[in-house]
């Protein structure tokens, strides 16, 4: 458990502070939401959402450099949420996740080799596959970052990145 | 880098080459949020009717007598009596099954997938949280009363502005320890984290939740030890594996609280607290010490309950197991040794 410095644990998330933090982070926070959910307008709005989260629970933070793995933590929480409310018939589960897999409108309109088909696949992997391939791929995280991201041992990253991209392979060879 | 990495990396550039992002872009987008952020003080009371408009319940249908007569050519007085309206309740069909009473809601309840979790006690508290912290340090309470089919939640804490400020909820009791809401008043944004216009709740104590009691800790899988305190954090609910028989109204369960700031709950019964103290985490043995406070209200200060060789796994689900290798206080909540973790804000599982 960390100890929060004085100055900082007092600090007020002020403004030109937020807004530093907004304009380091949120073009690339919005190029990973776009790559999990086909559709710039969701993921401006699941990006959004993270930083007025990220506002509200500032004062939780153990260190300013925990701001940016909140925030991509934050955003893939909110994408799966959105993949999840796409699914219009499901079986109650609580505690796990749902069939996720849904179509972005983006996605039906991509050819095989068109540009974005690869990433169209991706969103078709399991849950944890393919957020390792975002950490991994798009915020280009090393095992290590995505493992403390997403709080999970370097094994399980590794053997999630090399599951996803078989996966992945077998996707294109069949499509 | 393999052909499929190359690829990957390739199409994920060309994806992400096309979110451009200009100035304009970003001002706007800065201006969405700071709006969002604000709207607790500038915008709430207007907030506050239009989505009290937009989650009306009922709607008034006229009946078709008076329909005939409104705006009609003929130019024919409306009837003295135009006929009765009906009243469309869009809500009907999903709030089904009891109203709420004081004891059929008394528990923890949390939103079916989703992060926030709610006490309602029966002495008219009630507490709200979505990061955690329900029992250290919840991001709302107030107090709550029952007309109808109505609940109005008063905060009392929480952020400065919204003390005093109401928000109100329909709810039924649409099976055994399944409470659906809809929301006919919504919290004014940034005071309460239960944004959803309507959802489901799950009883998580008393365990009545037909999922929630059944769910099971799988034995095999990728169990890793923990990769730090952190990933501790939360509330976390023991297997079932005591349930109360269902002619006493069923339920069980128990919840333990590993908060940031030290500090241990463990809840149990309808969410009342068993046991609260110190919590420390040993991450070179994946030891797991809770130590009891002086105002436990069941063990003795500094009885230890020790849970060594904490292991997690991640299913999508985040599941944590441990063997109880000393249990001084002897009660019989500690002797739980799997859980499965309520999801909160940030969790991975969440």
């Amino acid at each position: 458990m960390g100890t929060r410095p004085a100055e900082w644990r007092d600090a007020a998330m002020d403004a030109e502070h937020f807004d530093v933090l907004f304009r380091r982070h949120y073009a690339a926070l919005l190029r990973l939401g776009v790559v999990m959910l086909g559709s710039r307008e969701a993921a401006e709005d699941a990006v959004q959402d993270a930083f007025v989260a990220l506002h509200r629970h500032w004062s939780s933070l153990d260190d300013p450099e925990a701001a940016e793995a909140y925030l991509r933590s934050a955003v893939l929480n909110r994408c799966r949420s959105w993949v999840r409310r796409q699914v219009t018939q499901r079986t109650p589960r609580p505690l796990m996740l749902v069939h996720e897999h849904q179509e972005s409108p983006e996605d039906t309109m991509v050819g095989r080799d068109e540009v974005g088909s690869v990433v169209a696949l991706m969103r078709t992997l399991a849950r944890r596959q393919r957020e390792v391939l975002a950490c991994r791929y798009v915020l280009e995280l090393s095992v290590a970052e995505t493992g403390r991201l997403l709080q999970i041992s370097e094994g399980s990253v590794k053997a999630h990145t090399h599951r996803g991209l078989q996966a992945l392979q077998q996707r294109i060879e069949m499509s | 880098m393999s052909s499929i990495e190359e690829r990957l990396a390739t199409d994920i550039a060309a994806v992400t080459g096309r979110v451009v992002v200009g100035e304009s872009d970003a001002r706007y987008a800065r201006d969405a949020v700071q709006e969002r952020i604000d709207s607790r003080r500038t915008r709430g009371p207007r907030h506050t009717v239009a989505a009290a408009a937009a989650a009306a319940a009922v709607i008034p249908v006229l009946g078709v007598a008076a329909f005939q007569t409104l705006g009609g050519d003929d130019g024919a007085a409306p009837p003295a009596n135009p006929g009765p309206t009906t009243e469309v309740d869009v809500h009907g069909d999903f709030l089904v099954g009891a109203r709420p009473t004081a004891q059929l809601i008394n528990g923890v309840w949390r939103v079916d997938n989703g992060v926030v979790l709610m006490l309602f006690s029966e002495d008219g508290r009630m507490r709200l949280d979505d990061s955690g912290m329900l029992f250290s340090n919840p991001a709302v309470t107030g107090t709550y009363e029952i007309d109808g089919d109505l609940i109005t939640v008063t905060m009392d804490r929480g952020p400065a502005t919204c003390t005093g400020r109401q928000f109100t909820m329909r709810a039924s009791l649409s099976a055994a320890g399944e409470m659906r809401f809809v929301h006919t008043q919504p919290a004014v944004e940034g005071c309460s984290p239960l944004w959803q216009l309507r959802g489901v709740l799950e009883q998580v104590l008393p365990t009545k939740n037909k999922y929630l009691s059944g769910f099971k800790v799988p034995a095999k899988g990728d169990w890793q030890p923990p990769v730090g305190p952190t990933s501790l954090h939360g509330d976390w609910m023991a297997e079932v594996t005591d349930p109360m028989p269902a002619e006493d109204g069923g339920g069980g369960g128990r919840v333990l609280e590993v908060a940031p700031d030290g500090r241990y709950t463990v809840a149990a019964g309808s969410g009342a607290v068993v046991d609260r103290g110190r919590w420390t985490f040993d991450s070179s043995a994946s030891r797991l010490s809770l130590s009891s406070a002086g105002d436990s209200p069941t063990c003795d200060q500094g009885d230890h309950l020790l849970l060594s060789g904490v292991e997690q796994l991640i299913t999508g689900t985040i599941l944590m197991r441990a063997t109880v290798s000393q249990n001084a206080c002897g009660e019989d909540w500690a002797s739980s040794n799997e859980w499965f973790l309520l999801p909160h804000e940030g969790s991975r599982s969440g």
